[in-house]
């Protein structure tokens, strides 16, 4: 418990410090345009609060978000199941993952946007993001389930579902919520950032350009702690239910 | 009724066994017998199937196998009870057999919270759990004590009364534990 209240003074000094250190430079720049102070991008944010523009554009962009990452989840899983049983797809997909893995995200933005509705982009290209890191997590899981385990099962006769769900899935299990939480990172990322290319209706990408179009830099940064908050209770909270998940399934 | 007809087995292309023949009894032990890296374990996998011989037949009628591996093999995440629910769903054959090893105190816990020898207790559990009709041991009393090796000797005897029992193991003790025959490889 007093570690707990410790760690907490000493990351409340932390920001303390860094907001210090915004406010100084803000106050040596004297120029709202380059760099607005903590107070006033706090004021643009508490102005934005209120508005039900604020809470759809959050609303969408966490769905839009969400959805491609939850997406990816189950489609990495099921190809590394795929892959991992035939190496011929192994062989014809894998190219194709590392190609995601290395290229730039605005590269797949920009490409997507001559092909795909503006709303539905976000969503894809989180989903192009995160599907790799499950992919190659889930992947690696099944190669090091315990071949001693797998032979044991086999020469007792176990049935395949209880061999997928007492053996396989446990043991894939540390590695799909490792990417879990790796992955849902780089969905946000890449989801806003797709955001603002592609600018939906109903975006915080969107708001974030608009607000650089119009030089209204105090809600460049209102937004953009907006995002820093949102991602960090999103990654908060999935690492919250895994902890309870590990607690249950005995990984 | 399990036949090996003139069986060899290669690993990575050096011989490791040759021309085997053996005709496993219809009840009854036998205990393979000799010095590490002889081929005792390979022949006690080529008998239970898990692996194919590079030459040479094997006949086996046996449908179910129960095998206690020279490692434990439980499953780390599951208790001990559910290791043994793993194999079978036969509950009552599940806490006979934690009797038969004096396991009953500890049916709930994970393997990892238990000593070396009681591991080897449940991994003989599981078999005895399952029962079947030919039973395979790799060094099966790694660990235990001498009063349990006793015990549960009996209880495997008693358990597989009726179909075959190959064991491999250091100790000439251990087999007359079962009245085995002792082939020497």
């Amino acid at each position: 418990m007093q570690d707990k209240v410790k760690r907490a003074i000493r990351g409340v000094a932390v920001a303390v410090f860094w907001i210090g250190v915004w406010w100084l430079i803000a106050a040596l720049v004297r120029q709202e345009l380059l760099i607005p102070s903590p107070l006033v991008a706090l004021n643009t944010l508490l102005t934005l609060l209120p508005t039900s523009l604020f809470w759809q554009s959050v609303g969408m962009s966490l769905l839009r978000i969400v959805l491609g990452f939850l997406a990816a989840l189950i489609g990495g899983a099921a190809l590394a199941v795929v892959t991992s049983r035939f190496s011929l797809i192994r062989a014809l997909v894998a190219p194709l993952l590392h190609i995601i893995r290395a290229a730039p995200v605005a590269s797949f933005i920009i490409l997507t946007l001559v092909w795909i509705d503006y709303d539905v982009i976000p969503a894809f290209i989180a989903f192009l993001m995160v599907l790799p890191i499950v992919w190659v997590n889930v992947e690696e899981g099944i190669r090091r389930t315990d071949k001693g385990l797998l032979e044991m099962t086999k020469l007792y006769a176990v049935s395949p579902r209880r061999v997928l769900t007492r053996v396989y899935l446990p043991s894939i299990k540390p590695y799909f919520l490792t990417a879990a939480v790796n992955g849902l990172g780089f969905a946000w990322k890449s989801g806003v950032a797709a955001e603002i290319i592609c600018r939906p209706d109903l975006a915080i990408g969107n708001r974030l350009q608009l607000a650089k179009m119009t030089l209204e830099t105090p809600e460049v940064f209102a937004w953009t702690a907006v995002v820093i908050v949102l991602s960090i209770l999103l990654e908060k909270l999935l690492l919250c239910m895994t902890r309870k998940e590990g607690a249950h399934g005995k990984t | 009724m399990v036949k090996l007809d003139r069986v060899s087995f290669s690993y990575g292309g050096a011989p490791v066994l040759k021309d085997v023949s053996l005709t496993l009894p219809k009840s009854g032990a036998i205990c393979l017998f000799g010095p590490s890296g002889c081929g005792k374990t390979t022949l006690l996998r080529l008998i239970a199937g898990l692996e194919a011989p590079t030459d040479g037949t094997i006949h086996r009628k046996a449908s179910r196998v129960a095998m206690v591996f020279q490692e434990n093999r439980l499953v780390p995440w599951l208790t001990v009870r559910e290791n043994l629910l793993l194999v079978t769903d036969d509950g009552d054959a599940v806490e006979k057999a934690l009797a038969a090893v004096s396991l009953q105190d500890v049916a709930n816990e994970l393997p990892d919270a238990l000593s070396g020898g009681m591991q080897r207790r449940v991994a003989l559990a599981r078999a005895l759990a399952f029962g079947g009709d030919l039973l395979l041991l790799d060094e099966p009393f790694n660990g235990l004590d001498d009063g349990l090796k006793v015990t549960v000797a009996a209880a495997l005897r008693e358990r597989f009364a009726e179909c075959p029992i190959v064991m491999v193991t250091h100790s000439l003790d251990e087999a007359a534990l079962f009245d085995a025959t002792v082939i020497t490889l």
